[in-house]
């Protein structure tokens, strides 16, 4: 119950409990269904927005491990999505290795950079795993900035396709299966986690570490595992990134990258798994809808000019406005709009929202 | 010759930056991830006080100086107090975020072209020689500027009563409060006076190369030198600021241009690792989990 301290428990509302299971197995299928039939529905641009939202899910979800289950704060996920864009560049054109093992490898390292960059910062109470990670960010980039101009004139690599075996995914389509199979994987796998004694562990760490260390946790350890948990999956993001792509360039991962992460985090839901999955889609959804916007309605010339400016503007207001007025994100809105017809009734005040 | 010169230089645009951030971190413990973009946004409020007002160019740096105090101070009293008490991260992404928003609005009033400070402002050249050295009236400008702005916030936190007041606040705000001291009321003015440094940084940098939006990185390379040193001490500073300086400059010459660019990122890990509490500061300072 402790991963879901923040929602309202599923027990409170009695004698429906059963009938609102069934209400939630309709509403899996028809999800599923629609995730199925996507590649027939969606043009191929949607789908390949699409599949950057599988990815996202991913790194959103790395993120939220770190933010919303231990309370830390990591300022290089861009930087970390870059070392697995980079890791898989580098082991597909010098190596030839196959998709797995360069998920495999570059997972691996992003653990260990993590695991060396972490360790200092992890460990110090306060801000500093902000400003290792921020240093790691620049760090990473600058690697992966003399990497690029030393080896590809500059211009950045070219991806194969990904394929196992003998089974290629030449095809959007089949890259979207195997995307969306890959987020529903991560997504299981840190549901999972989160009921076992490692997330267990962390959420005791982030609420009270001293209570923590007294019931037998050990705070540091737990950290720094959460940490290397969550620069292991946002490189694997990464590596699924170049194959997405088939390219990859340094000037995709700035520093921009990491404010669109945090955003996915703050607005979908902290310490929320499906908040992670509708932070995801809807920070990835957002540009193409505002592009859409600025050019059906008329705007100011500076707007469309200043795109990225204005769309960067965008998420941090919307990332105000979440930090102040509905801290559990987008996943918090839902409790709100089911109070309203009993506080319509009472009258009463809803409690203040408060941060997981 | 030239090259000790460029360490200084940089060092003391660092030492500007570092100081207000310090200050803001040693008064509010608060990192403050917007320091760049204020920094930006102090250069284009002096670009704007000059196009609007034709006036003297020292008497448009007092005007910027001024709003920027006022944009300091309301920046926290709006935004930063109320989310002050609130986990680490949150105030560290209400920064963020309000530096977006800052580079956001420039480039929405002034679009991210290149502008240059010394064109509008009128700035006279002078120049004195000495000993092989030409000595621009401006760099020398700088390096003062920045020593004498550490000194009065070192001396003014020590000797004033509002800085007596506001150690206090930092200590225990609840204690201070019990006291009578107000600790939006000391804070809003700490905020502010940090934004001193960053409108000077800004306009040091718009007049010596240009502005843009996007200074703010050099804005964020400015908090290295403040790790460096000890977050929260100034007697590191002055150090600090010159061993990052002093790598940065080296690797461009030296060795590659763009890792230059990220050295102070280089320096502030490699302190971390090995004394994460600053060259000035103590270990007690740093509390471990």
């Amino acid at each position: 119950m402790t991963s879901d301290a923040a929602r309202p428990t599923r027990s409170a509302q009695g004698s429906r409990g059963r009938f609102l299971a069934l209400w939630q197995a309709v509403w899996l299928i028809a999800v599923l269904a629609i995730i199925v039939a996507m590649p027939w529905i969606a043009s191929a641009f949607w789908l390949g927005i699409l599949r950057s939202c599988a990815i996202a899910v991913i790194g959103a979800l790395a993120l939220n491990i770190l933010i919303g289950y231990t309370g830390q704060i990591s300022l290089g996920h861009g930087g970390l999505m870059a070392l697995g864009a980079f890791s898989a560049a580098y082991l597909t054109n010098t190596f030839d290795m196959p998709f797995v093992g360069v998920l495999i490898v570059a997972s691996a390292l992003g653990g260990i950079v993590g695991l060396i960059a972490g360790l200092p910062g992890v460990r110090l109470r306060g801000l500093y795993l902000a400003v290792t990670t921020l240093g790691v960010h620049f760090a990473v980039i600058a690697g992966a900035t003399l990497y690029q101009s030393k080896v590809a004139m500059g211009t950045g690599f070219r991806i194969p396709s990904a394929a196992l075996g003998p089974w290629q995914t030449g095809d959007g389509r089949v890259m979207y299966y195997v995307l969306m199979l890959f987020a529903a994987a991560v997504t299981v796998f840190t549901a999972n986690l989160l009921r076992s004694r490692v997330g267990r562990a962390w959420i005791a760490v982030r609420d009270r570490d001293l209570a923590a260390e007294a019931m037998g946790v050990h705070a540091a350890r737990t950290k720094v595992e959460a940490f290397v948990l969550t620069s292991a999956l946002t490189a694997l993001a990464g590596a699924l990134l170049a194959y997405n792509q088939r390219f990859v360039s340094v000037e995709a991962f700035s520093f921009s990258l990491t404010i669109q992460y945090l955003a996915m985090v703050i607005i979908g839901g902290m310490a929320s798994i499906p908040g992670s999955i509708l932070g995801a889609f809807f920070i990835t959804l957002l540009p193409p809808a505002i592009e859409w916007l600025v050019g059906v309605i008329p705007t100011p010339d500076t707007v469309s000019t200043q795109l990225f400016y204005v769309q960067e503007g965008l998420f941090a207001v919307l990332l105000l406005v979440f930090l102040y007025v509905e801290p559990r994100g987008l996943v918090g809105l839902w409790p709100r709009l089911r109070a309203i017809p009993s506080r319509l009734r009472k009258r009463g005040r809803l409690p203040a929202p408060m941060h997981p | 010759m030239q090259t000790v010169a460029n360490v200084v230089l940089l060092g003391s645009l660092y030492l500007l930056l570092a100081t207000g951030f310090v200050l803001i971190y040693r008064g509010s413990r608060v990192m403050n991830l917007a320091y760049g973009d204020t920094m930006a946004l102090g250069a284009y409020v002096i670009l704007l006080v000059a196009m609007a007002s034709h006036v003297n160019w020292t008497l448009a740096v007092l005007l910027a100086l001024v709003i920027g105090v006022l944009i300091g101070a309301a920046m926290y009293w709006l935004f930063v107090r109320p989310v002050q008490d609130h986990p680490v991260y949150v105030p560290i992404l209400v920064t963020i975020a309000l530096g977006i928003l800052i580079r956001t609005c420039i480039s929405l009033v002034f679009t991210s072209q290149n502008r240059y400070l010394d064109e509008v402002l009128q700035i006279p050249k002078y120049s004195v020689s000495l000993a092989h050295l030409q000595i621009n009236f401006i760099d020398a400008a700088l390096v003062g500027t920045a020593l004498a702005y550490l000194l009065v916030v070192a001396l003014g936190l020590r000797r004033t009563s509002f800085g007596i007041r506001m150690e206090a606040v930092a200590e225990n705000a609840d204690l201070a409060a019990l006291r009578g001291i107000s600790p939006a009321g000391v804070l809003a003015p700490v905020w502010g006076i940090a934004m001193i440094g960053a409108v000077l940084a800004g306009f040091f940098i718009g007049v010596r190369t240009t502005v843009s939006p996007d200074i703010w990185l050099i804005g964020l390379k400015g908090l290295t030198p403040a790790l460096v040193g000890g977050l929260s001490s100034f007697r590191g500073l002055v150090p600090g600021c010159l061993l990052v300086a002093a790598t940065e400059v080296l690797t461009i010459q030296y060795i590659d241009p763009v890792l230059g660019e990220v050295a102070p990122f280089l320096v502030m890990l490699a302190v971390l690792w090995v004394r994460p509490w600053g060259l000035a500061g103590k270990p007690e300072q740093i509390a471990r989990v």
